[in-house]
């Protein structure tokens, strides 16, 4: 039988190697959204009663996110796939970014599923107006 | 009497069938693969196995105390093998059930529906907290009627390797074998998140027990699963497909106003909640059955017509 340690380090060597190879054979699929018809679209399956105010798509298409009167969503491109979650608004904590030349608003929504987003904009001034519409605050 | 470790021995031929559908899913695209999945997967695998090198002892911790206290000396004989085998199936059809009807023990089976992907390396994508979870008591009384450790063990990792080959979606449906055994047809149904595919399908080696108990629903034609969970991670990072459930257990329990409050976020249906306004499986699949009575009362054609973009391969699950 093999040592702990060894075992350990076979298995990653493993890992590494699959992975490599599933690169290789290129199942490199990565989902973007598209629009903004996707994203509502999107949010629209998971809730079907959503009332969207308003809806912002990332300047990269990696994510969008969305506000009703009570509760903001976020759309994230996973890999290829998608994921749809909401929250109370008041639950989530919304920050204006910038960080040459990335400009947009940072959403953490504080769950460990859910990783901060970046919601980016395509220039500085798009990114302040995207700030307000979604009650950012600065950094 | 010493029995082999199956599932140290089976791993290298885990590797080399993975990377086999792998090259059928380049050649045929009838099985979907992406790296960050795949990778994903296999690491939570590997942590499962360091977790268990861990926290392991835990489990046979309880396991030696049952059998110190059990009530009949078996040993080794053929046909306790028979028996252990089988009462060890129903052991693990019991586990898996509670462990989607009861968070507590949802919180560490989550991780291994976590995959918006159904191939093999799905298979390997396993909780890290399973001992710490108290995953094992299931198999106690094994322990405590006299079945030896060992056999006990020795079917338990049976049962895994048994159930790894299933998880594809290369393989269509098995004759007559669908009847006895858990299938990949049946399993792609345990994964799916469709309303219709919800909470089913929970056996290891022998979907007997799921017709038995009433838990059975087979593959459809006309509605291809659509995996993952109802409301999906936004992550790859093993850590949090780890803890995220756990995380957000005690988020809510931080949240609770009365003791049935505690209880109910600890051992309710995942997705319970005091007022009711998250939605359990139970919840989706009694909106879908309603939708369904309504059309067929209407005399629609197609009961599922309004499902169509959910499932489609594009689109999200239901959050």
């Amino acid at each position: 039988m093999l040592p702990p340690g060894l075992y350990l380090v076979l298995s990653l060597s493993a890992v590494a190697g699959v992975a490599g190879l599933a690169w290789l054979l290129g199942f490199r699929a990565a989902r973007r959204l598209q629009s903004l018809q996707d994203a509502r679209e999107a949010i629209l399956i998971a809730e079907p009663g959503a009332q969207l105010l308003d809806l912002h798509v990332s300047a990269n298409g990696a994510n969008a996110v969305g506000l009703d009167a009570d509760k903001l969503y976020i759309v994230a491109c996973v890999a290829d796939g998608l994921t749809v979650r909401s929250y109370p608004r008041q639950g989530v904590d919304v920050t204006f970014y910038e960080r040459s030349p990335k400009v947009g608003i940072r959403i953490d929504p504080g769950d460990v599923g859910v990783p901060p987003i970046l919601a980016l904009a395509n220039n500085l001034d798009a990114g302040r107006l995207l700030a307000r519409r979604f009650g950012a605050r600065p950094t | 009497m010493s029995l082999p470790d199956v599932v140290k021995i089976a791993v290298p031929a885990f590797v080399v069938l993975i990377i086999a559908e792998m090259i059928y899913a380049r050649a045929t695209g009838k099985v979907r693969y992406q790296t960050g999945d795949t990778a994903a997967s296999l690491l939570m695998g590997v942590g499962n196995q360091a977790a268990g090198l861990a926290t392991g002892f835990i489990g046979v911790a309880a396991a030696a105390f049952a059998y110190e206290h059990r009530l009949f000396d078996i040993g080794f004989v053929w046909w306790a093998f028979v028996l252990c085998f089988f009462l060890e199936d129903l052991a693990y059809y019991w586990f898996h059930r509670v462990s989607h009807e009861r968070r507590w023990f949802w919180a560490s089976h989550v991780v291994h529906h976590s995959s918006q992907h159904y191939n093999l390396s799905t298979a390997l994508r396993q909780t890290w907290t399973g001992n710490i979870g108290l995953t094992f008591i299931f198999n106690l009384p094994l322990f405590f009627i006299g079945f030896p450790l060992e056999m006990v063990f020795f079917f338990s990792g049976l049962s895994l390797v048994y159930q790894f080959w299933i998880h594809t979606e290369a393989i269509g449906r098995m004759g007559p074998l669908e009847w006895v055994l858990n299938t990949p047809s049946h399993h792609r149904v345990h994964h799916a998140t469709n309303p219709r595919y919800l909470d089913a399908n929970y056996a290891g080696v022998l979907i007997i027990w799921d017709r038995m108990f009433g838990t059975f629903v087979r593959e459809e034609d006309d509605e291809k699963p659509i995996y993952g969970i109802i409301s999906n991670l936004a992550t790859l990072n093993p850590l949090r497909i780890a803890f995220h459930e756990w995380a957000t257990i005690v988020k809510d329990l931080a949240g609770a106003n009365r003791p049935s409050e505690v209880l109910g976020y600890l051992f309710g249906p995942p997705g319970w909640s005091p007022d009711g306004s998250r939605k359990t499986s139970k919840s989706l699949k009694a909106a879908w059955q309603a939708r369904q009575g309504a059309i067929n009362a209407a005399g629609g054609q197609n009961a599922d017509a309004d499902r169509a973009p959910a499932h489609s391969p594009e689109a999200p699950n239901r959050a």
